[in-house]
């Protein structure tokens, strides 16, 4: 199996001396490729310092992060512009789908930026379009969407440049519940059929439940660690709800 | 708490009411200082010299001139109202689902907007007076009076606060009205629009290639009527077109902004590129929901471009013409009289006494009994044929810098009369010419290209350059001319020409000109027309950009978070600072394509009325020259407020993307 993203000891600290706050305290994990895997925790656990950190967005106080093996911390901004264009695919809770540009051209932006030919282009999006079932919106703007054909456009954008690795950031927070199991249908689709690997940040169970693997955040070090294995997803979403009662003790807390 | 609330508003919101604030400061100044002039002691003094008729005139133009602005500046304040107004929706929406009432926010939408448009006002009215006087200052100087310190005006003053304050309170009323009726869902949506696709961009394309088509017959029909032999006749047809041309220039900006991106859109292989559809989808976004805008402002500029220029070419075809009908520094001429060496020596050691003398010339005019030259311009013409030795040509040559053509054996024709050598000298007709001097027959070897006023002799003659050996005692000398240039510029004009009325003679008739530094019938009666011509132009100029500049930063308050997305989807900051670029060029500078290729019909028109007004001698290349540095002026302000929009833009969309980080 290929390694596709290790973190090791990963430390992120906000401000300094007392005052400081240790957002990710020496965190260590690895994903491998194809792998879905799932990071949930409370709020101020530091599940999102450690998805912007992971998408370079936020550099950490100590540590290293390396995507298929390489490291970007030394990177310059520029490289890492290409870094994160190259190497990643993003898919966040309000969309960030640019309302001014058409599905179609919301989709191939990544691949505009990575300067690909037009005829690759068009292959690319017909294969996602299609599989994503948005080849019928392509010519609409994303206000004329629902909030779940929005997500699965925000999906094609992000698997469009066959990344490394896709992070999600909590992508059924706008979705009703019905949309969310699509999404997330989408999501098992996307990791088995285009071989992606995903890493996701929820709060929902029931969403991560789809996940093959789940990491536990508890005030920025990992708490636990649930491997889905050959588990129903009902009896792993017993076990989510187990780990969860352990973590805080409610359901609500994550 | 309202109050606290609104004054910690205005503080946080500081960049846009500073926007807000420039413009309409700006904005009171220019109406401050045209209403003073309407009253000012300029006008009246200037209707004492040229006549009542001019006050009346003036004033009612400048009355007319201030009603066009009023209009113009509701505009711009319109605008500036709204654009404060849309920065503030989302914070507005928010106050009433906390429970704030509607009366509440629209005090303090007003309380802010107040204290700011009264900040504004004073600092207008103060800037104004600056800009009053230095109207008033550059109104004496083409009028040739001293400038004297200009009272304000009570009336001129009170009309401006009167109008500006009324409206204020209409575009305030109306923003008013806005907030106090406006779903609570839409003020949370703040300024977010929604795209629409164009339909039938093709249809838009042909809308935009009709109405280029009328405004370009209208403009030739313009050139047309003007040079025509009824002009006066024609004006309200001239009057006509130049509005079918302003409408036009309006519907072609409306049809082109709806056709030119979605038909760019359209070619997969350009738009594909990097982040090319990102910037034609911005583009296309604002252009289309600002069409009729840039409609006005690309309108607006048109008229401050062709204002400017025709200021600027008459202005500068009347300084050329005065150059070549005063050649020399000074010049004095005798008819009847003759200036001896020894008259000349003395004359030199007067004007030694102003200024140092650098180069003279002292040359006769000869004539003959024969009448073989003038009647070769003119049939009509059957003047005596007259001459100027070889040596003196040489010299004059010299001083006036241009090489001296060969004589060959035989004889030069100078026409003497600028006007006649324009519009078409006969010059074929000399060349059999002949001449029979002290017992030698001369041939005619070429005509003098003339430029300027050469040899100052007699209007619609010919003067013929011949050898020095050629004049004999048979030939009278009917004209003595001395002619000198000053080794500096600035020499004392008025105490040489007294010098020059001393030597002028007792009797015959003498002339005599000292060249001035700003010709004194230049700016004479046409000087208030051009002068307000210039100044509505540079009003509306700085009002449009005034207006790009307020729009593109509500633009780009819009966009920033699109930028963002980009920026997060692996676009560099470079690619993000150059997008940007790209979007706000085109949005400041498509308005201004079409004011700037107005200059080639421009050209023409301008290049006629000089011609009509001074005589063809002004050629192309200095009307040209003039249209380029009022193009280039107008480019280098409008690429000053670009610079400054972007940077600041550059600014707010870098902190929308650091925020991200």
């Amino acid at each position: 199996m290929q390694e596709i993203l290790q973190v090791k000891n990963a430390v992120k600290q906000f401000g300094k001396g007392l005052a400081g706050v240790k957002a990710l305290d020496d965190v260590s994990f690895s994903i491998q490729k194809g792998e879905f895997v799932a990071v949930m925790g409370a709020s101020g656990s530091g599940k999102s310092t450690l998805l912007n950190a992971i998408s370079t967005i936020e550099p950490l106080t100590a540590g290293e992060i390396k995507i298929e093996g390489q490291s970007f911390s030394s990177l310059k901004e520029k490289e890492l512009s290409a870094f994160r264009r190259n190497k990643l695919g993003f898919i966040f809770q309000e969309y960030n789908l640019l309302d001014s540009l058409t599905v179609e051209e919301n989709i191939v932006l990544p691949l505009n930026l990575q300067k690909v030919d037009i005829k690759t282009t068009e292959e690319s999006l017909n294969r996602v379009a299609t599989a994503l079932g948005v080849a019928d919106q392509l010519s609409k703007f994303p206000y004329e969407l629902s909030g779940g054909q929005r997500q699965r456009v925000a999906c094609a954008r992000a698997v469009i440049t066959n990344p490394a690795l896709i992070l999600a950031d909590e992508p059924t927070g706008a979705l009703d519940s019905k949309n969310s199991r699509i999404l997330m249908e989408q999501f098992v689709f996307m990791n088995q059929s285009f071989e992606s690997t995903i890493l996701m940040v929820t709060h929902d169970a029931a969403m991560a439940s789809y996940a093959s693997r789940i990491l536990f955040l508890r005030d920025g070090k990992i708490f636990s660690e649930l491997l889905r294995g050959q588990k129903d997803k009902k009896d792993f979403y017993q076990e989510i709800l187990a780990v969860m009662s352990e973590l805080g003790g409610e359901t609500d807390a994550v | 708490m309202l109050f606290k609330l609104a004054f910690r508003n205005v503080k946080r919101q500081i960049g846009n009411y500073l926007i807000y604030f420039i413009t309409v400061s700006l904005t009171v100044a220019l109406i401050f200082s045209i209403n003073n002039m309407i009253f000012s002691d300029v006008i009246r003094l200037t209707a004492e010299s040229l006549g009542s008729a001019f006050e009346t005139s003036t004033r009612a133009l400048l009355f007319m001139l201030s009603g066009f602005l009023s209009v113009v500046i509701a505009f711009v304040l319109g605008y500036a109202t709204s654009f404060l107004l849309s920065r503030r929706k989302k914070e507005f929406g928010l106050y009433l689902t906390m429970g704030m009432t509607r009366g509440n926010i629209v005090t303090i939408f007003a309380g802010e907007t107040a204290v700011n448009f009264l900040l504004s006002l004073g600092m207008g009215i103060f800037l104004g007076m600056g800009f009053f006087q230095a109207i008033v200052a550059v109104f004496s100087d083409f009028l040739l009076m001293d400038y004297v310190f200009n009272g304000y005006s009570l009336s001129g003053t009170l009309i401006t606060v009167i109008l500006v304050c009324a409206i204020f309170l209409l575009s305030s009323v109306f923003s008013m009205l806005y907030l106090g009726i406006a779903k609570i869902s839409h003020l949370l949506q703040g300024e977010k629009s929604v795209e629409k696709t164009v339909k039938n961009p093709a249809k838009w394309f042909v809308v935009a290639i009709v109405s280029l088509a009328i405004l370009i017959v209208s403009v030739t029909l313009i050139c047309i009527l003007l040079f025509g032999e009824n002009v006066g006749g024609n004006a309200g047809l001239i009057c006509g077109m130049g509005a079918l041309s302003a409408l036009a220039i309006l519907v072609f900006y409306l049809s082109l902004t709806k056709c030119i991106i979605p038909l760019l859109l359209k070619r997969k292989q350009f738009a594909s590129r990097g982040t090319n559809t990102f910037t034609l989808r911005l583009i296309s976004g604002r252009l289309s929901a600002n069409s009729f805008m840039t409609g006005i402002i690309a309108l607006l500029l048109s008229l401050a471009v062709i204002g400017t220029n025709i200021f600027s070419t008459q202005v500068a075809a009347q300084v050329e013409s005065y150059r070549q009908h005063h050649a020399y520094d000074c010049l004095l001429s005798h008819q009847g009289y003759t200036l001896e060496q020894t008259d000349i020596a003395q004359m030199i050691s007067q004007l030694e006494k102003h200024s140092d003398v650098k180069e003279y010339c002292h040359y006769f005019v000869y004539e003959s009994e024969e009448r073989t030259l003038n009647p070769l311009v003119n049939p009509m013409y059957a003047d005596e044929d007259k001459f100027i030795k070889e040596s003196d040509y040489r010299k004059l040559c010299a001083m006036l810098g241009r090489r001296a053509m060969d004589l060959n054996g035989g004889f030069l024709v100078i026409p003497c009369d600028l006007y006649t050598y324009w519009n078409g000298f006969p010059a074929q007709n000399f060349s059999n010419a002949t001449l029979q001097l002290n017992g030698v027959t001369y041939p005619c070897t070429g005509v003098v290209e003339v430029q300027e006023n050469m040899a100052n002799v007699y209007m619609g003659q010919v003067i013929a350059v011949v050898p020095d050996e050629a004049i004999s005692q048979e030939l009278s000398i009917i004209q003595t001319t001395f002619a000198a240039n000053f080794k500096l510029f600035a020499f004392d004009r008025e105490r040489v020409s007294q010098t020059l009325m001393e030597f002028s003679g007792d009797y015959g008739f003498s002339n005599f000109y000292v060249k001035e530094d700003v010709p004194s019938y230049v700016f004479s009666t046409g000087a208030p027309i051009f002068l307000i011509l210039l100044f509505v132009s540079a009003v509306l100029a700085l009002l449009s950009m005034a207006v790009l500049a307020l729009k593109s930063m509500s633009m780009i308050s819009e966009d920033k978070a699109k930028y963002k997305i980009l920026w997060r989807l692996g676009a560099d900051k470079k690619t993000v600072g150059k997008t940007l670029f790209f979007q706000l060029f085109f949005f400041f500078f498509a308005p201004l394509a079409m004011p700037v290729l107005l200059n080639v019909p421009l050209g023409f028109i301008c290049t006629g009325m000089a011609a009509l007004i001074q005589g063809k001698g002004i050629t192309l290349s200095i009307i040209v020259g003039e249209l380029a540095k009022v193009t280039g002026a107008l480019l280098a302000l409008y690429a000053l407020y670009f610079v400054v929009t972007y940077l600041l833009a550059l600014l707010d969309v870098k902190r929308s993307v650091h925020s991200a980080e």
